[in-house]
């Protein structure tokens, strides 16, 4: 669903065909967690939309869905520990902890 | 050395692949595989949309992209004129005689407009804009729609028209028109250079039906050029006789075309459509800078054609995912990015689900292939689809074990093979499994770099700056190291180049980071994707041209720690951290329009 600016969609990334060079040329997109696209919001960039199979998003719904996302990604990184482990050995261990993603 | 160089200039590069966009331009080479010298040319313009017009129709123009106009037309039939200043139209004085199918050339200030049709007749009036109002002058001799053209208003000509494919020229001279010799094809409904002369211009296409042919004059005779590759009538062109493009019409069929063609003086290549497909619209400027303007029916679309910066841009797109999803694998592939091998790799959080799963790429989908004899990720991997290394890593993730052992893939399956000296993690490996390189890595954050002659492993120089998780490309002579964390675990964008001997600093990248992916075959030319930067994971997207980093399209998401191969014109991205596990492929390219210098 469109704001004037973007486009805030879910969509499955389903691998060749799904952004193409033409896409990508056309308009900028960009993926974020939770399946969540966020696009210029154009006429190509609509039809990507419907091409995909996508479901149109309200902002505050995309944000959401990501936000949960990666909630959950920095409870399961908090809930990661071994016995005796620095803070640098844990993100030498599993990367640094998720940070928050606020979509444009 | 330094006066031969000046006096004589440089020696032709000689190279076993062509040269990409940044490294070609400009640059003559001779491939030493096809034999051919060889130069990389603008690839294409394009048109972007503008202000619209005011009063929608068909009609004809004249001028520039920044000084342009527009007058008469249909339908309705009507004499108005519109100005443009390279974003919006503004009425001005209207025509004495309302018609269309006129042929008009000169500029917004000093414009010829001649011929055209009233909706009864054929028109012979002709008249001239002083940059607000229009006066007649002398008629032509003979009256006629839809004819070419060229010159000013003091020097103009025209050319052809109906009823019906008339042959005929006439010359202005500022008052009066005098014949001239004719065309060698009589046509009508035709486009021409705009900016054409008197004695240089050119004419292309036209009816009845549509055609492709071309015809040039010297101010004295016309002569057959290369015929356009889209035959049609009611075309548009712009710029002159040696240098111009003709765009839309439609085609024998009727249909409105929106091909663009440039013709360089010897012949027609179809560069960027327009974005609406349009017959019997206006076309004014140059061929590097151009209008389109109007059009059937009753368009008021304009597009403006860029030729200045056209040197084609990459783009990433989804390729065909992996059947095993991972990050931290081990990745091969030389050549294209049609043919790649990612095996290895973990396949959870936090790391530990370490799989020996290979598979191998063809341009579309992933195949499974023999699996490695030691499940591990956080390796290094080099080689090609049918002869790679998978070297060191971990059996456990990020938590050990580090092993150096080494295999060696046929295309089928796996045999262990020379281990290497310092067992390692999180470093990157480059060449052909008979001369590789790897360098870097962790635990301890090392500096570290071996050589692989086809038989040995060989300590060699230090990387300057010890770091883990780097990434890096090239052939064991002539490598490239690239970011990666410090020994304190700080991103850096130190980027390194290695001879075969000694590492030198080179030109950072313009953003630290660590878990990027790369590809690259010489240390002159490469990309470099992804990765941790300071603010978190990024998609950002680095050219390398030999001396400096150019940030380029991003990847449609944040990815780290993926598999790359490639060049920088043709890479991949396979799988990688996207957040969870990916098993996302990414394909970059670069269009390229190389040319072979013939004789």
């Amino acid at each position: 669903m469109a704001n004037d600016i973007f486009n805030y969609c879910v969509a499955t990334n389903t691998g060749k065909g799904f952004i193409t060079h033409d896409d990508s040329r056309r308009f900028w997109i960009s993926g974020y967690p939770a399946n969540v696209w966020v696009c210029t919001d154009c006429v190509e960039s609509r039809h990507w939309v419907a091409r995909n199979n996508g479901t149109s998003k309200t902002k505050s719904e995309a944000q959401t869905l990501v936000t949960n996302n990666v909630n959950a990604a920095k409870t399961a990184w908090d809930d990661d520990n071994e016995e005796g482990e620095t803070s640098a050995e844990k993100i030498a261990r599993l990367g640094a902890k998720p940070v928050d993603i606020t979509l444009p | 050395m330094t006066d031969y160089k000046a006096i004589k200039g440089k020696t032709v590069q000689h190279v076993a692949s062509d040269l990409d966009n940044s490294a070609g331009e400009g640059q003559i080479w001779f491939n030493t595989t096809s034999s051919d010298y060889k130069t990389i040319i603008k690839a294409a313009g394009s048109w972007s949309t503008s202000g619209a017009l005011n009063t929608g129709r068909s009609t004809e123009g004249a001028g520039t992209q920044t000084a342009g106009l527009v007058a008469g037309g249909a339908p309705p039939i009507t004499g108005k004129t519109e100005e443009y200043d390279g974003s919006s139209w503004t009425e001005s004085g209207d025509l004495g005689t309302s018609r269309y199918y006129t042929m008009s050339v000169g500029s917004q200030t000093a414009a010829l407009c001649t011929g055209g049709y009233t909706g009864t007749a054929s028109s012979g009036t002709t008249e001239t804009y002083n940059g607000s109002t229009w006066t007649e002058t002398g008629d032509l001799g003979t009256a006629r729609y839809g004819s070419g053209g060229g010159g000013t208003t003091t020097a103009g000509l025209v050319a052809g028209g109906g009823t019906p494919n008339l042959a005929v020229s006439e010359e202005f001279d500022g008052s009066a028109w005098a014949e001239g010799n004719d065309m060698n094809n009589g046509r009508e409904y035709m486009g021409w250079a705009n900016q054409g002369t008197q004695t240089a211009a050119l004419v292309h296409g036209g009816g009845p039906g549509g055609n492709a042919n071309v015809e040039s004059y010297d101010g004295t005779s016309w002569t057959e050029e290369n015929n356009l590759n889209v035959a049609q009538q009611g075309g548009a062109g712009a710029g002159i006789s040696t240098f111009s493009v003709e765009f839309g019409g439609k085609n024998p069929g009727a249909s409105a075309v929106a091909t663009t063609e440039q013709w360089d003086g010897v012949s027609w290549t179809e560069v960027g459509d327009l974005s609406t497909a349009r017959g019997d619209l206006g076309g004014f400027g140059l061929g590097t800078a151009a209008v389109a303007a109007g059009g059937v029916s009753s368009s008021t679309a304009t597009e403006e054609w860029d030729f200045t910066s056209t040197l084609a841009a990459g783009a990433w797109a989804t390729g065909g995912s992996l059947n095993t999803g991972r990050f931290d694998q081990l990745h091969a592939g030389a050549g294209p990015a049609t043919a790649a091998l990612t095996f290895g790799g973990a396949t959870n959080s936090p790391a530990t689900g370490v799989t020996a799963v290979a598979e191998k790429y063809d341009g579309s989908s992933w195949t499974e292939t023999g699996d490695l004899n030691t499940a591990r990720s956080i390796g290094a991997g080099f080689g090609t689809q049918t002869a790679a290394f998978g070297v060191a890593g971990s059996t456990n993730g990020p938590s050990g074990a580090f092993v150096d052992s080494v295999e060696s893939f046929d295309g089928s399956s796996w045999t262990e093979t020379t281990d290497i000296n310092t067992a390692r993690g999180y470093f990157f490996g480059a060449g052909t499994t008979t001369a590789g390189i790897v360098a870097g890595g962790n635990p301890p954050t090392t500096g570290a770099s071996e050589s692989w002659n086809g038989s040995a492993w060989t300590e060699v120089a230090d990387l300057n700056t010890a770091r883990w998780a780097p990434t890096g490309f090239g052939t064991n002579t002539a490598t490239l190291a690239a970011g990666g964390a410090n020994p304190s675990n700080a991103k850096v964008a130190v980027v390194e180049q290695f001879d075969g001997s000694s590492w030198t600093e080179v030109g950072d990248l313009n953003t630290a980071a660590y878990y990027r992916s790369s590809a690259g075959t010489t240390n002159t030319s490469g990309l470099v994707f992804g990765g941790q930067a300071v603010g978190g994971d990024t998609a950002n997207t680095e050219d390398w041209n030999g001396t400096s980093w150019t940030e380029v399209a991003d990847l449609a998401q944040n990815v780290k720690e993926q598999g790359g191969h490639g060049t920088s014109v043709e890479a991949l991205s396979v799988g990688g951290w996207i957040g969870s596990v990916g098993s996302v492929v990414y394909e970059w390219t670069v269009p390229q329009n190389i040319k072979t210098i013939a004789d």
